[in-house]
């Protein structure tokens, strides 16, 4: 059974409200993720929320969207107090999510993604043709002009997000909160986004716009409220602000001390020596990912490349480590053009790769030592493997990085987050890197660990291997690197260095 | 997982005791089927007068011989989280080959048997092309290719049986090693101990069986290592069909003939026998010593049935539930070990 939304024409922007929060908290466990946060959203509005990764953004959504019912505080949807017991339930009530990872059923059609599970039938039989013209109709009143009939996998992915939010309009939404849908996207489909969402915005819509992406936010919102530590910092008018005030907000007064320190550390590392230069990166580009990328880098420098998730950052650290193909431009490592099939001959070249998920570079089940060994097996034993000499060498490395519980023979899996990364490290420093590529290497382990990692990461840009660090956190890039890179939507924005490397220029050309 | 120091404050005792525990546990994937093994010797023993002798075990080795070399080579290819389906074909083309070319064409036997390992081998290489370069999924591509061989096997000999052997394979398959009772030992059953020998050493004590496991552990962890995972694949499937050469063109030996069809059990036999040996399907557990115990359980099972003197009809039935039982025992064998990892 299908709703067929009845538009209400309501262009009053400060009409009463259709959707507050008020004092709302959560927590996990015994970790504050919201702080007695208020938020509300008026009928035709488009509402930024913007806030650093962990400031409550997504926490937010999951309680707007039903994910979780067990907050304080209180909802209110047109005036009536709310508690959702499921998604399903927050769907029925006219909450529409749009998820940042598309949910389209890539095998099926436009209608029949629309309809999703209800069907119209006749007979017992699917009634295609009154599908399609519902559904046709219903784009059309929407402003879209796409053939309902295609194939979902065959549009862009742009595309595809607009039939998403159709979807969740015609399912009854009159609220739409959409998750980053802008970084998957180019700069005229970012635009088309923006038409539709005024469409919808005329139409009475509400929407939510949940960004990292600044420029989008401050293009098309009414209101923008920032979040930061779990709380509300400010709700502003969008023509009473600015990209640079934003900023201020998200990453606070703080910043400034940090700043300071940073400075100081940055005084430290203009007067190191780098080396020659190792890597030599030109023009790099694969199409759907990244575009004429170039930069170099040097003997015992750590450089930082910063970008927001979806920004071809890894895309670009699998293809320097030949995981994956690239479509045109040039490396050089140790002025020797490198052009790889696979990732044994970056290897045998001296990349080393720790890629983002620590379950792409280990198996968990397996030996400890057998993991230590994997990478460099061929140069470590020279004929027949000999157990005794792979648990010398294991138990080497691992008293190097302080692994613990330091027993080689246990299964990876038994160690915890920080111990496994440090594994993953362990296997590529059997032998000295020439480069090495570090993705997101402190994400998910505990503070203790973050610094061990680092301290072996500076003792390796010491004894003069060069370092990629690819990460979206800005403090980790801030805590170490000497110049960072900045992508953003597959192109590279800005090289920072010096007194420049502070955490608001990072995000600012994010 | 316990803190150091609660470790450290551990009794000795109760340490020993943990560790013999998770020893256990960790290593449920090969004890669960040495203890079914166990389980079904102890049953046809105490059911059966004729089971528990050693001229009956010695009938129970020579059945399963050349399926022996077929799993060996088939263990490789579960390892790194393939199936090969083209075994029993191949092995049924490679015996004919060898067999046509020698007694019927007239060729050497050496020369007769390396053409049909070049057979056999060729197939595997297509095989591992079509699985790593081109990107068919093995079940399929290896479907391909068993069509491919059967039909060459029966275009060859087109329904005839060919009875002039190569003295080789005849000895290999089908003599035996001593002249006086005990020690009349089929030659087959040493082929297939010398197979499973070079294939447990390959795997346990080479660079090439180490990355065989990790292939099959996390194939994208093991890429990610710069391990040319494309290589090992096509190397354990080009294994897989070599062996299978090898047992095919033994088997004519054992059988004192070849013929275009007729070694179809072959397939799932062997995939059986590994299998229930306790090697993942999902590759980079188990091995060849899993294998061997699979392949006794297998020999154990069809011969003490047969002592049972049940009707055929009734024995391939009852041979299929346990077979079924047995895998159901080795999932929960190793579900237990899976908790014990989380813990």
């Amino acid at each position: 059974m299908a709703h067929f939304p009845m538009e209400t024409m309501n262009t009053e922007v400060t009409a009463k409200p259709i959707l507050e929060l008020h004092s709302v908290s959560k927590r996990y466990g015994g970790v504050i993720a919201l702080d007695n946060v208020d938020f509300d959203l008026r009928p035709g509005e488009v509402h930024g929320l913007i806030g650093e990764n962990g400031a409550g953004k997504s926490t937010m959504m999951k309680l707007l969207s039903g994910v979780y019912s067990d907050y304080g505080g209180e909802m209110q949807l047109n005036g009536q107090t709310v508690r959702f017991a499921s998604p399903a339930d927050a769907q029925r009530q006219g909450i529409g999510m749009v998820y940042q990872e598309l949910s389209t059923f890539q095998h099926l059609t436009v209608a029949e993604n629309i309809f999703g599970r209800n069907l119209p039938m006749r007979g017992g039989l699917v009634d295609w043709p009154r599908m399609n013209r519902v559904a046709q109709t219903h784009l059309r009143e929407l402003g879209l002009a796409i053939d309902v009939t295609t194939m979902m996998g065959h549009l862009p992915v742009g595309t595809q997000q607009l039939v998403e939010i159709a979807r969740v309009i015609f399912s009854g939404a009159r609220i739409i909160i959409l998750d980053e849908p802008t970084s998957a996207l180019s700069p005229p489909e970012t635009q088309r986004l923006f038409e539709f969402i005024a469409t919808l915005k005329a139409q009475g819509k509400s929407v939510i716009f949940i960004s990292h992406f600044l420029e989008d936010v401050l293009q098309i919102s009414d209101r923008i409220t920032v979040l930061k530590n779990s709380q509300k910092v400010a709700v502003l008018e969008r023509n009473q602000t600015d990209k640079h005030q934003l900023v201020e907000l998200m990453i606070g007064t703080e910043a400034k001390l940090l700043h300071q320190v940073y400075e100081e550390e940055t005084h430290l590392v203009e007067k190191r020596k780098v080396g020659e230069v190792a890597l030599v990166v030109e023009r790099l580009t694969k199409r759907g990912a990244f575009r004429d990328i170039s930069f170099d880098l040097r003997k015992g420098e750590v450089v930082g490349l910063f970008g927001f998730m979806g920004a071809g950052q890894i895309e670009l650290a699998r293809c320097l480590f030949g995981a994956e193909p690239f479509d045109a431009g040039a490396l050089t490592l140790e002025s020797q053009k490198l052009k790889f099939r696979n990732t044994t001959q970056a290897k045998k070249a001296g990349i080393a790769y720790v890629p983002e998920n620590r379950r792409h570079s280990l198996m968990l089940q397996q030996e400890i030592f057998k993991n230590v060994t994997l990478a460099h097996l061929g140069r470590l034993i020279p004929w027949l493997l000999n157990q005794r000499a792979e648990l010398a060498i294991a138990r080497t490395q691992m008293e190097h990085l302080a692994v613990r519980p330091p027993r080689p023979l246990l299964p990876v899996g038994a160690l915890s987050g920080g111990n496994q990364q440090k594994i993953v490290l362990a296997k590529w420093l059997t032998q000295q890197p020439r480069l090495l590529i570090l993705n997101e290497p402190t994400r998910g382990i505990d503070i203790g660990a973050k610094e061990e990692v680092m301290n072996i990461v500076k003792k390796l840009r010491d004894e003069g291997v060069a370092i990629l660090l690819i990460t979206t956190e800005p403090e980790t890039i801030l805590s170490i690197a000497d110049r960072a890179l900045v992508m953003s939507k597959g192109r590279l924005t800005a090289e920072i260095s010096g007194r420049e490397l502070t955490k608001e220029n990072l995000m600012k050309h994010a | 997982m316990g803190t150091e120091a609660s470790s450290i404050n551990q009794g000795r005792t109760a340490d020993r005791t943990g560790a013999l525990i998770n020893w256990a546990r960790r290593r449920a994937r090969d004890l669960a089927p040495f203890i079914t093994l166990v389980i079904l010797i102890v049953f046809f023993s105490v059911t059966t007068d004729s089971f528990f002798n050693y001229i009956n075990f010695r009938n129970i080795l020579g059945q399963v011989a050349t399926l022996a070399i077929v799993s060996t080579g088939i263990t490789f290819v579960i390892l790194c989280g393939e199936i090969d389906l083209s075994i029993a074909a191949v092995a049924t083309m490679t015996g004919v080959i060898a067999a046509q070319l020698f007694g019927e064409a007239g060729a050497s036997q050496f020369v007769a048997i390396l053409a049909g390992v070049l057979a056999a081998t060729g197939l595997g290489l297509l095989n591992g092309w079509s699985t790593t370069r081109i990107g068919l999924p093995s079940f399929i591509a290896t479907l391909a290719t068993m069509q491919i061989a059967s039909g060459l096997g029966q275009y060859i000999t087109k329904g005839s049986i060919l009875y002039t052997l190569a003295p080789v394979l005849s000895y290999l398959g089908g003599e035996y090693m001593g002249e006086t009772e005990p020690f009349r030992l089929p030659v087959v059953i040493l082929t297939g101990i010398a197979a499973l020998i070079v294939g447990h050493f390959v795997l346990t004590y080479t660079k090439f069986g180490r990355y065989v496991y990790m292939t099959g552990s996390n194939r994208e962890a093991a890429r990610l290592s710069g391990i040319n995972t494309k290589n090992i694949v096509t190397a354990c499937l080009t294994i897989s069909a070599f062996s299978a050469g090898l047992a095919g063109m033994l088997n004519t030996g054992r059988l004192g003939s070849a013929q275009g069809y007729g070694l179809d059990d072959m397939l799932l036999d062997s995939i059986s026998a590994v299998v229930l040996g306790g090697t993942s399907l999902f590759g980079g557990e188990g091995g060849v010593k899993n294998t061997l115990i699979g392949l006794l359980i297998f020999g154990v099972l069809n011969n003490g049935l047969n002592q049972l003197q049940l009707d055929i009809f009734v024995r391939l039935w009852v041979r299929g539930v346990i077979l079924l039982i047995a895998l159901i025992i080795n999932i929960y064998a190793l579900r237990l070990r899976n908790v014990q990892a989380a813990e």
